[in-house]
């Protein structure tokens, strides 16, 4: 997924245990995961313009830390357990989408993708 | 832009295996030892190595068989080559190659993790590259594994989607299903590999039948645990058909004959077909026990498999499409033998690959063998089972294409029958 999106020029948060990345401009900027996604870059003259998150963090029955003004759009993978997600999915109105097994072309190749296939990427969000 | 360049830039490929951090350390030592084996694969001093070579040289060991069998189709049919096997085959492994080819014995080995491990890629990595090491973890968390922690794993999942039990995620995984009843999609719990499954059906083997019973009733109960209950299920009958039948309140099941349909048949039957069919010289059911028998179909000899009635054949090659277990029978007045083969199914219509058409013509040929050895001229026939729980009318089986190829010889083409083991009591 952070392939993916950066591939199609967008602004990216990738979420882990010590550390969140934003990937900006062909730069990634670092800080430590326990300062938290806020207070981000805004797209000036756009109130409203979140950044991909990407979360791939194990935070057990809490949840990720995402407050009313996180100004992210998260994609968090868990387990199918809903205490790990239910903090935000339902305020955000988020879906929810169960990814099937890997097969062993994938686990082998990884995921093949076409780039023709992001046209539902917000062109709004591309940098470049 | 010509075409070429354009779908270059329009299809990435990410790679997954070979992102892996060890990936070049171990690809190197891999190729080495491959380079130096020749023929014959090294042994090593290293246990994680070792282990790789191993399942290298078993797995060119079933190649070797397999291209026997496939070469004495041949020869015994003259220009009609056995395609059956390879029709609709999307194996990896058939399709690898060469093993001395490390890329060829890399995914071999993926596909060696796969049925190990089952699917998810932390644990199929690890069993690439620490294959020793990921078995003991595995077997640790069998080792104490019951039917009742299945039972509290299922229990939990399906009330709160959450998996409790330290060990539970080296035993089972969970995935999304399409709905069936209901509007929305559900999700499902499953053994997490072949392998895995195959050793809780052998425990659940050695269970006593009421809390099997028990057991599958609850699966059919929670609809995350359907799957389970196909597994508990052929565990039942498996049970059943090597013990004999046992119960006092029920009259025994009786096989009654499937209609067919179409060139490669779908064999059928529906409430109408309750008349219990007379055709057959022997109960495929009966109150007498058979000795439940494991048998390699992918072996050299099938050393284990006799011309005497009283021996349930449970196969050990994991991952059988077409059927789950066989029994053999003798007629002297008909002089007819008749390999039985069954497929245990909770499900309402059964399919299969063609892949399962070869180990039912290497029994025959081993039975053909057999026969030639007591100089008898009995011919030999197979005959279909397809066992079902009694709660549906309606059954339907699809046999896969490659029915009428490689029949010259060994003709494993036959009638289909179904018995309906009752379940209505639960």
């Amino acid at each position: 997924m952070l392939t993916r999106l950066i591939s199609a020029g967008q602004v990216v948060l990738l979420c882990g245990t010590n550390y969140i990345r934003l990937f900006y401009q062909d730069r990634v900027y670092v800080r430590l995961a326990q300062f938290g996604i806020e207070d981000l870059p805004e797209r000036k003259g756009i109130p409203y313009c979140p950044i991909w998150a990407l979360i791939d963090v194990d935070y057990h029955d809490r949840g990720p830390p995402l407050s009313h003004t996180s100004n992210v759009w998260p994609i968090q993978v868990s387990s199918p357990n809903p205490v790990r997600w239910k903090s935000w999915v339902k305020q955000r109105r988020g879906a929810e989408l169960g990814m099937p097994l890997w097969n062993t072309g994938e686990l082998m190749a990884g995921y093949v993708f076409s780039l023709l296939s992001l046209s539902a990427v917000d062109p709004g969000h591309v940098t470049r | 832009m010509s075409p070429d360049r354009g779908s270059s830039l329009t299809v990435l490929r990410f790679c997954s295996l070979y992102l892996q951090p060890e990936y070049n350390d171990f690809r190197s030592i891999l190729e080495t030892l491959l380079l130096l084996g020749g023929s014959t694969l090294p042994t090593t001093d290293k246990e994680a190595i070792d282990a790789v070579l191993e399942v290298l040289r078993m797995e060119r060991e079933k190649v070797k068989v397999m291209e026997a069998e496939e070469n004495e189709d041949r020869d015994e049919m003259g220009d009609d080559i056995s395609a059956s096997a390879t029709d609709q085959d999307e194996d990896m492994v058939d399709e690898a190659g060469p093993m001395d080819n490390v890329d060829n014995a890399l995914k071999i080995l993926v596909h060696n993790a796969t049925e190990e491990f089952g699917f998810a890629p932390r644990d199929v990595y690890n069993g690439v590259f620490r294959l020793s090491q990921t078995r003991e973890d595995h077997a640790t968390a069998l080792e104490n594994f019951d039917c009742a922690e299945l039972r509290e794993i299922t229990k939990t999942f399906n009330v709160q989607l959450g998996l409790v039990s330290g060990h539970s995620h080296r035993v089972v995984v969970v995935f999304p299903y399409p709905p069936e009843h209901l509007d929305f999609d559900g999700w499902g719990i499953d053994f997490k590999s072949i392998q895995i499954r195959e050793k809780m059906m052998e425990s659940m083997r050695l269970q006593e039948d009421e809390p099997l019973w028990e057991l599958y009733g609850y699966f059919r109960r929670v609809s995350d645990g359907s799957t389970l209950a196909g597994w508990v299920f052929e565990a039942i009958v498996h049970r059943m058909f090597s013990g004999g039948w046992r119960s006092d309140s029920e009259p025994m099941p009786q096989p009654i004959r499937m209609f067919s349909v179409g060139s490669v048949p779908l064999f059928s039957i529906d409430s109408s077909s309750s008349t219990p069919d007379t055709m057959l010289f022997f109960e495929p059911l009966r109150t007498g026990a058979r000795a439940a028998t494991r048998v390699d179909l992918s072996a050299r000899q099938l050393s284990g498999v006799t011309l005497a009635d009283d021996k349930f054949y449970i196969p050990t090659a994991t991952n059988n499409p077409l059927f789950d277990s066989f029994t053999i029978d003798s007629d002297p007045s008909s002089r007819t033998v008749v390999i039985s083969i069954f497929q245990i199914t909770i499900s309402t219509a059964h399919g299969g690959s063609a892949k399962g058409y070869l180990p039912i013509r290497r029994i025959m040929r081993h039975v053909r063998g057999l026969l030639e050895e007591k100089k008898s001229k009995a011919k030999v026939e197979v005959v279909y089972f397809l066992v079902c729980p009694d709660d549906k009318s309606e059954h339907e089986w699809q046999m896969p294409v490659g029915w009428e190829k490689s029949t010259t010889v060994d003709d494993h083409r036959g009638k289909a029958f179904c018995i309906r083991v009752p379940v209505s009591g639960l």
